[in-house]
């Protein structure tokens, strides 16, 4: 083996990724060659130094699941969340009739509607703060999720995974009631909701 | 009975709860150190954990195990981190998963760079007495795609073969990466201080 294949082969052999037959050529090699053995020896320094970098302690952090916060805290919520499941759902489904587009980017929901659509909701803040939810509210949102089952003559929807997985997300971010109520707003404009529920 | 995580992973599946959070509780001190050594910052860090976990918990009903569970989450983990940079670096070069794979070369010239801004200033030298902080700087000093190669086989202790896997990268890049991130540590830190080699073993 010439130098230049040594040096190719440094790392597979410092980590220990090298065949028993191939590891004795490189160990000739590296007594026969100053330049190499040189080279070699200061990846292995680096490597010592690698090992020493501090740990962080991981006590503070405190995992608990998404389903385990709200059903602790709150029933009425997890009715919320039932109906925002649907709700979401359903107008996924037609969100992607409507060439519209939804991106989940790192605790922000993006919504696209149209192709010169500007994002109606960016961001998800406060995560930590529940909504205050009132049975009316609850009432509306159910409302709609009718009307928009009987604009679809009652089809059903296919849950995909994929829908399935981002409207867990979405149940998850979106935790604050205005943003729903924004979210049912911004669809509604889009799609002429009837007076009678406006009305309501 | 220590609990694998591809038990932990089919109970979760199965709808218990629990077993998601045992596996939150096992991986999240080696995320947030994961993290801490590619973002250098811990309080990024730990957001990145809770990201993770999130990610991981939203996702993992979809895991049909076609992929190692590790690399499944570690793709997650680089993710997470690479959105962490972009978000905090709006001027700069944005990086993505797309940069780690398709930039073989990326590579600078350590010496004739200019100091890195937020590493050498006064507040920062007085952190620097501890071997630890020094290495751990000058790992923030190298390109992303190095650095990510030698903390997944440093830190992670992951074969070649699985780096090239979750960065989709070839196992021929993800080595001369490491090879070139190593020479460049090496240089980065005789330039900041460490000059007798021979002690370190
Ligand atoms: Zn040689």
């Amino acid at each position: 083996m010439n130098c230049e294949r040594i040096e190719s082969l440094m790392v597979d052999f410092l980590y220990g990724e090298m065949s028993d037959e191939m590891s004795k050529e490189f160990i000739k090699h590296l007594s026969e060659c100053d330049n190499c053995s040189r080279n070699f020896n200061e990846l292995r320094q680096v490597r010592t130094l690698l090992g020493k970098i501090p740990e962080i302690s991981d006590q503070s952090l405190n995992w608990q699941t998404p389903g385990e916060n709200h059903r602790k805290k709150n029933n009425h919520l997890r009715w919320y969340f039932a109906a925002a499941a649907v709700l979401v759902l359903t107008a996924l489904s037609l969100f992607v009739a409507l060439n519209t587009s939804i991106q989940y980017r790192q605790g922000v929901i993006v919504l696209r509607f149209g192709t010169n659509a500007q994002p109606v909701l960016t961001e998800a803040e406060e995560k930590t703060t529940e909504p205050a939810i009132s049975s009316g509210d609850v009432e509306k949102l159910i409302q709609y999720i009718n009307y928009l089952e009987e604009k679809q003559n009652a089809e059903r929807i296919i849950i995909s995974d994929q829908l399935e997985n981002l409207a867990s997300t979405t149940m998850y971010e979106l935790k604050k009631r205005d943003q729903i109520i924004q979210l049912l707003a911004s669809y509604s404009n889009l799609n002429a909701e009837p007076a009678s529920l406006q009305e309501r | 009975m220590i609990e694998t995580d591809s038990s932990l992973l089919a109970n979760f599946v199965n709808g218990n709860e629990k077993a998601f959070t045992t596996l939150a509780n096992k991986w999240q001190h080696h995320i947030l150190n994961f993290a801490y050594r590619y973002l250098g910052d811990e309080e990024k860090a730990r957001d990145v954990v809770q990201e993770v976990l999130l990610r991981l918990y939203m996702s993992l009903k979809k895991f049909r195990g076609e992929a190692k569970f590790s690399t499944f989450l570690f793709r997650i983990i680089t993710n997470c981190c690479i959105d962490t940079i972009k978000k905090n670096n709006h001027n700069s070069k944005e990086i993505s998963f797309e940069d780690l794979k398709s930039d073989p070369d990326l590579e600078i010239n350590i010496d004739e760079r200019t100091v890195n801004p937020g590493v050498k200033n006064p507040a920062d030298i007085a952190h620097w007495n501890d071997i630890g902080e020094k290495i751990r700087n000058a790992l923030m000093e190298l390109p992303e795609s190095q650095r990510i190669v030698i903390i997944m086989k440093e830190y992670s202790h992951m074969k070649f073969a699985e780096i090239a896997e979750i960065t989709e990268t070839p196992e021929s890049t993800v080595k001369s990466r490491m090879y070139k991130g190593l020479i460049n540590l090496k240089k980065i830190l005789s330039r900041n201080g460490i000059k007798d080699w021979s002690d370190i073993e």
